[in-house]
């Protein structure tokens, strides 16, 4: 979903089966196991929430100190 | 590669969700290769059930050579899906889709057909003000 929402996302759904050397330069030592390349590498084990995901997301591509949660809801009515 | 019962979910599924015709890409590069010709086969089963919104491209030889390393595909068989305009969405899969990698293949064809994602705004906002080149790789087997 990231990569559909952002031209410089790309998302890559892999088999690690059938491309293992693929899984073990990326260190990818058990399954499932997301690995994100920006200006930073971030990799996590498991599953995570859509919010969860896209702190990583953040993690990758941004300095920390500027990565922060879901910018908040708008003002209240 | 599919049963009765997953066919009827699928065209059902594809029935009530399928909105504009979404491409398929298919990169291979040796069509007798056992994940190959699987992959193909769960294609043509896709677009069938899809009512003529999921075309197949079939690209190999030379020529899929080129598309691929365009696409940013370095293995195969591989899929890219392109939006109703011929635009990369960005979404790749490396080997066959089966098992809930398959239910993800679906979702997604699901939306680039709709022109949205499910994610929350909040979210959503987020992924969109990412202003730099990311590569997702998520890597998971066949169950």
């Amino acid at each position: 979903m990231a990569a559909m929402e952002n031209p410089f996302i790309r998302a890559y759904a892999v088999d690690a089966a059938e491309f293992p050397e693929l899984a073990r330069r990326e260190g990818v030592r058990s399954v499932p196991r997301t690995v994100i390349n920006g200006a930073r590498r971030v990799a996590f084990g498991g599953r995570l929430p859509e919010d969860g995901f896209a702190a990583e997301l953040c993690r990758a591509a941004i300095p920390p100190d500027r990565c922060s949660d879901p910018p908040p809801p708008g003002p209240p009515r | 590669m599919l049963n009765a019962a997953q066919r009827r979910q699928v065209k059902g599924l594809f029935a009530e969700h399928l909105r504009a015709p979404v491409q398929v890409l298919f990169f291979f590069a040796a069509a007798h290769d056992p994940s190959t010709a699987a992959l193909g086969e769960l294609l043509e089963e896709l677009a069938a059930l899809s009512d003529g919104k999921i075309t197949v491209a079939a690209l190999t030889g030379p020529r899929g050579r080129a598309d691929a390393v365009r696409y940013g595909v370095d293995e195969v068989p591989a899929l890219a899906l392109l939006d109703q305009r011929g635009d990369d969405t960005g979404v790749r899969f490396l080997g066959v889709p089966l098992g809930y990698e398959l239910m993800v293949l679906l979702e997604d064809l699901i939306d680039v057909s709709s022109g949205t994602t499910r994610l929350s705004p909040p979210v959503r906002a987020m992924v969109r003000a990412i202003d730099r080149e990311l590569v997702i790789r998520v890597y998971s087997t066949p169950t």
